[in-house]
C-alpha cells in the first residue's frame, strides 16, 4: 500500500468529505488490487509526463510521438481489459454482428461487496481527468496552430475518450440490471457516487 | 469463483487476456501474409494493435531515412495511413458494404504489412536507386492490395465492387509512393 501512497491522497480525502459510505470505505472487505491501481495510473501518467517534458527537454518529436502514442495505446488496453474489471467490476465489448452493425456488450459483477469504493474512485477519476486533459491539450494545439502535436493529442484523446464512453455506458447498464433485479442498491449507489463525484 | 460456472470474463487471469489478444494479432497477420478464403473469422474480432504497430514502424523507418523535416515526414505517414484508411472505409460503407467501420480500418491497417516490410528492406540494403526500389515496392503494393481484396471484396455487392476496390488500390498506391520517394 505504501508504494502507492502518492496516488491515495485525492480519493481518500474525497471519500471522507462524503461520509455516506464512511463505514464501508476504510476497512472494506472487498479485495484490494494495488497492482491494478498502479497500472491504471502508470501509462496515463507516462504519456502525459513525456508529452509535457518534451516541451522543456529536447527529446525529439518522433521519439515523443512514439512513446506517448504507445503509452496511450497500452493504457487503453489495460483500462479496457484489466483494471475496469478488477477495480469496478465492469467490462465493455463492442461486438460486430454478421451484417456489419455493432452492438455493445456489458458485463458487471453482481456482488457489489466485491467493489472497493476507494478503488472505484481511483478508477473513475483518472479515466475522466486524463480524457479531459487530452481534450484541453488538443484545443491548445489547435489554436496554437501546432498541427504536428495536434495529431498526437487527438490520438490520445480518442483512445481515452473511447474508454470513458464505454465505461459510462457500462455503468449505466449495470445500474439498470441492478434496478431490474431489485436485489441490491449498494452497487447503484457506488456507481452513482463514483459518476456524480467525477 | 469457478470459470465454468461463470460465463462472463470478469474473473479471467490477466495472462489469459494478454494471450488471447496476442493470438488474435498473430492470426490476422498470418492471414495477411497468406491470403486465403475464410475472411469471416478474421474479421469478427477487430483490433487496432496491428495497424498501430505497422504504421509506427513504417513511419520510423521513413523518417530516419528522410534528410530533413523528419518530424513532418513521420506525421505525414501516420496521418496518411489512418485518415486514408478512414476515407476508404467510409467509401465502402456508402457503397452499402456490410462491414463495420473499425473492421474495415483494421483490415486496411493490417494489409500495409507488405509495404512495411518493403520499407525495412529498402532501408537495410541502403540502395535508393529507382531500379531497385520500384520492383520491391511494386510487389509489396500488389501483395497489400491482393490481401485486402480478399477481405473487403466480398463485403460489397458485386455490381459495386470495382467502385469499392479502386480507392483501396489508390490508398496503397499513395503509401507505396511515400515509400518509393524516401
Amino acid at each position: 500500500m505504501m508504494k502507492y501512497s502518492p496516488f491515495q491522497d485525492e480519493p481518500s480525502s474525497d471519500n471522507n468529505n462524503n461520509g455516506q459510505n464512511s463505514e464501508s470505505q476504510p476497512q472494506s472487505n472487498a479485495p484490494k488490487h494495488p497492482i491494478s491501481v498502479f497500472f491504471h495510473l502508470f501509462f496515463k501518467i507516462v504519456a502525459v509526463a513525456i508529452f509535457i517534458l518534451s516541451s522543456f527537454v529536447n527529446i525529439g518529436f518522433v521519439l515523443t510521438f512514439i512513446i506517448v502514442t504507445l503509452s496511450s495505446a497500452f493504457d487503453f488496453w489495460v483500462t479496457k481489459n484489466v483494471t475496469g474489471r478488477k477495480l469496478v467490476g465492469l467490462r465493455w465489448w463492442n461486438q460486430i454482428k454478421e451484417d456489419g452493425t455493432n452492438n455493445w456488450v456489458f458485463e458487471s459483477v453482481q456482488d457489489k461487496s466485491q467493489v472497493n469504493p476507494a478503488e472505484s474512485l481511483m478508477f473513475w477519476v483518472p479515466v475522466l481527468a486524463f480524457t479531459a486533459a487530452w481534450f484541453v491539450f488538443s484545443i491548445i494545439s489547435l489554436f496554437g496552430l501546432s498541427f504536428l502535436w495536434l495529431v498526437v493529442e487527438i490520438v490520445c484523446f480518442l483512445l481515452a475518450g473511447a474508454n470513458l464512453l464505454g465505461y459510462i455506458k457500462c455503468a449505466k447498464d449495470a445500474r439498470k440490471k441492478v434496478k431490474g433485479m431489485a436485489q441490491s442498491y449498494i452497487v447503484g449507489t457506488i456507481v452513482n457516487q463514483a459518476i456524480n463525484r467525477v | 469463483m469457478i470459470e465454468s460456472e461463470n460465463p462472463n470474463t470478469l474473473d479471467e487471469p490477466v495472462i489469459q487476456t494478454i494471450l488471447r489478444d496476442l493470438k488474435m494479432i498473430g492470426f490476422k497477420l498470418y492471414h495477411v501474409i497468406l491470403p486465403r478464403g475464410n475472411a469471416a473469422n478474421v474479421l469478427r474480432d477487430w483490433d487496432l494493435w496491428g495497424p498501430l504497430i505497422l504504421c509506427l514502424v513504417m513511419a520510423i523507418f521513413l523518417s530516419i531515412s528522410a534528410e530533413e523535416q523528419k518530424a513532418l515526414e513521420f506525421t505525414i505517414v501516420f496521418v496518411v495511413v489512418w485518415c486514408g484508411a478512414a476515407i476508404v472505409t467510409v467509401n465502402g460503407q456508402l457503397l452499402c458494404g456490410n462491414i463495420s467501420f473499425f473492421q474495415s480500418v483494421c483490415i486496411l491497417g493490417y494489409c500495409i504489412f507488405p509495404l512495411t516490410i518493403a520499407t525495412i528492406i529498402i532501408w537495410i540494403i541502403q540502395n535508393f536507386t529507382m531500379i531497385v526500389k520500384l520492383p520491391i515496392v511494386g510487389g509489396a503494393w500488389f501483395w497489400s492490395s491482393f490481401a485486402s481484396y480478399g477481405f473487403l471484396g466480398s463485403s460489397v455487392p458485386e455490381s459495386r465492387r470495382l467502385l469499392a476496390v479502386y480507392p483501396v488500390l489508390l490508398f496503397y498506391l499513395v503509401i507505396a509512393w511515400l515509400v518509393v520517394v524516401q
